[in-house]
């Protein structure tokens, strides 16, 4: 599963079940023994929430550890956090970092300072991509759990977005950068969908977009599905006037359960309707099936073995 | 579903609050993709059917329901629905909220013509306009004043951005207004006003210091755009704060209710959580719930036959896969009844209206219809 990746990048329609599913990649990559960080940029603290902890900072902590050797860690990504951090990293600055937050400063860049937001995030992303740890890489993936689908062109199109406001200068280096590694053969970016009309719309929507401005899709994936079809043949039996005679049980069951089939055979038949424009974006499709009305852990990492099977 | 309603609670009369003529708007709020979209336009459709003159302001519809609009004509001005068997004096509207020419408009009107086209041709204004975190959620505040002031309408339905939580639409306003007038913003442009000396003067080591560092970091240019912007962007801006405060008034007004959608799933349900917690301390007025995509539960003895042969063997494939679905079904069903039990707990008296699943989006808007009738 996406074995090449080291920056896998997650976005799908708001309530299609993105974190869950990021955070599902990010453990079934720990189970085949890879070091993953799983980072959020929306300080919704999906990620805490779903591992059970107190908020995540911008500080990396170990969430998970398998005996292979994999490891899951985990880190909230915020804008004031990442521009000390590069302050840091690139003027060996960080003392002047309270200077700028009392004058406001932090929060005028790193909040509102259109486009300047987006990079900071994409950047700390990127700067852990990159991160050596002695001879190997500090992280073998960094899974990122991005803005949603109407914004994650946007999001990703850092230097077009910071091109126009900042022309020269370092951050205009550092937006280069940050666009040449999320440009790489090495990032993809999985879009996540559930069968609905509007967040398959998006997500063509957005694949469309994302790939003219070259980015690379590893792939969509089709959450919450309802799980297992009824075969051909078992669907036009149904149909057939003598069906109540294939079905088992005490004969007053029989029939609501007839009706009850052909209802549920109709939800999967618009499903696999509503999925067909999806074919055409050529791309990798994993459907993970409905588990219940809410994703825990243990369910998400039910649908992490789903992933990496 | 009538188990669902086993803890006492009022249903959301949904037919009372569209025929309620005072009142004039109604906010659909809740968390991204929980179908607010959908709602408000049923809402307005309905409201339509019994009468009234309505406005749907809306952000991004869905391809059936824009079908239903006649979206492909929509423009950020509204425009004329038409409804098949309106009632005398019923009325549909709609429009499309465009972001970034409500934000022009608004600049154009506040200052002449030539300031404006400086104002719009500043890069710092460009992304502004189109990328700042809030802007179409004030954007859409903005709209819901302007319409509600066009007498062609008597209420006004209003679907709040998608991406938006639930809370971000009431902040934007105050948001922008901070940004603005924030503290850094207002020392990079207090030496067009003051005189640039006699400000560097003023500056204290430490404030030089750090303009002196962004300048390096951002580009000098960057500061000149944000300070340029700022200063044309003043005589706008002076009146931005107030209609920001005018609109949270109006939002605080009864004649403005909001309608909140949630499914019955962890998290909007703690943002709907929130959100109503939100509206009490800032006394905004609250409709009722609109609790979506709710997973009919199948025959109890259908789940009781499921339960009791999938302990055991069973020998027929086809009759064993219906009663997994049966079982699943009923398992669903059943975490979304203890999240509602939970929710009408904490609410108490809340009005609610459960809307079954549907596997099409656009479904739900039939059901919302058939309640009000």
């Amino acid at each position: 599963m996406f074995s090449h990746h080291r920056l896998l990048i997650v976005s799908g329609k708001g309530g299609v079940g993105k974190s869950s599913v990021a955070a599902a990649i990010a453990i079934g990559l720990a189970n085949q023994g890879k070091r993953v960080l799983l980072a959020e940029t929306e300080n919704r603290q999906a990620i805490a929430a779903l591992f059970g902890r107190g908020p995540l900072g911008y500080q990396e902590k170990l969430l998970l550890r398998r005996e292979s050797g994999g490891e899951v860690h985990g880190i909230a990504i915020d804008p004031a956090g990442a521009l000390l951090d590069y302050l840091d990293m690139f003027y060996g600055l960080r003392s002047a970092g309270s200077i700028l937050e009392r004058i406001g400063a932090v929060s005028f860049i790193s909040n509102v300072a259109p486009g300047l937001r987006d990079i900071l995030l994409t950047g700390k992303a990127c700067e852990a991509v990159r991160r050596k740890s002695g001879d190997t890489w500090a992280y073998d993936v960094v899974v990122l759990d991005a803005p949603p689908t109407g914004r994650i062109t946007r999001f990703l199109n850092v230097t077009a977005e910071v091109v126009g406001i900042v022309k020269v200068g370092p951050i205009k280096q550092q937006a280069n950068w940050v666009s040449e590694v999320l440009h790489s053969d090495q990032t993809g970016i999985l879009l996540v969908t559930t069968p609905e009309e509007m967040p398959i719309r998006e997500t063509i929507e957005a694949s469309n977009q994302l790939r003219e401005m070259k980015f690379r899709l590893a792939g969509v994936i089709v959450n919450m599905v309802a799980p297992d079809q009824l075969t051909k043949e078992e669907a036009i039996s149904l149909e057939s006037p003598s069906a109540v005679d294939l079905l088992e049980g005490p004969t007053e069951l029989v029939e609501p359960l007839m009706a009850f089939a052909k209802a549920e055979q109709l939800l999967r038949a618009t499903q696999s309707d509503q999925l067909r424009p999806l074919q055409t974006l050529d791309t990798e499709m994993i459907e993970l099936p409905k588990l219940g009305n809410s994703l825990d852990l243990l369910r998400v990492t039910d649908l992490a073995k789903r992933l990496t099977s | 579903m009538t188990s669902a309603l086993a803890t006492k609670s009022t249903t959301f009369d949904v037919g009372a609050l569209i025929r309620d003529e005072s009142v004039r708007i109604l906010i659909c709020c809740g968390s991204g993709g929980v179908g607010k979209t959908t709602t408000a336009a049923s809402l307005a459709i309905s409201a339509a059917r019994v009468g009234r003159k309505v406005c749907l302001i809306t952000i991004d519809p869905a391809k059936r329901l824009a079908q239903v609009l006649g979206v492909d004509q929509l423009t950020n001005s509204p425009s004329v629905v038409n409804l098949p068997d309106l009632p005398v004096g019923g009325q549909l509207h709609a429009m499309m909220l465009d972001m970034k020419g409500t934000f022009d408009d608004l600049v154009r009107n506040a200052v002449d013509a030539n300031r404006a086209n400086q104002i719009l041709a500043n890069p710092f204004y460009v992304a502004l306009s189109t990328s700042f975190a809030g802007t179409q959620e004030y954007m859409a505040m903005e709209k819901l004043a302007q319409v509600h002031r066009d007498e062609r309408f008597d209420l006004v339905v209003v679907d709040t951005p998608p991406a938006s939580s639930t809370l971000d639409f009431l902040d934007s306003p105050k948001r922008l207004g901070e940004f603005l007038n924030g503290r850094f913003i207002r020392l990079l442009t207090a030496p067009a006003r003051i005189g640039g000396k006699l400000f560097a003067r003023a500056l204290d080591a430490g404030t030089s210091a750090a303009s002196g560092l962004l300048d390096r970091v951002l580009g000098a240019d960057f500061l000149k755009d944000v300070s340029s912007f700022i200063t044309n962007f003043d005589e706008v801006f002076g009146g931005f704060q107030t209609r920001a405060e005018k609109t949270y008034a109006l939002l605080q007004n009864p004649m403005t209710r909001f309608v909140l959608v949630t499914t019955l799933t962890p998290e909007p349900m703690r943002e709907a959580q929130d959100f109503l917690r939100r509206l009490r301390s800032d006394g905004l007025t609250f409709a009722g719930v609109v609790v979506n995509r709710v997973q009919p539960d199948p025959a109890s003895n259908l789940v009781e036959y499921a339960n009791h042969t999938l302990n055991g063997q069973m020998g027929h494939a086809l009759t064993e896969k219906l009663l997994k679905w049966v079982k699943a079904d009923h398992e669903i069903a059943d975490e979304q009844h203890q999240l509602l039990e939970e929710f009408r707990r904490n609410n108490m008296s809340l009005p609610n209206l459960t809307i079954p699943f549907a596997s099409q989006d656009s479904l739900t808007y039939f059901d919302l219809e058939s309640q009000t009738k």
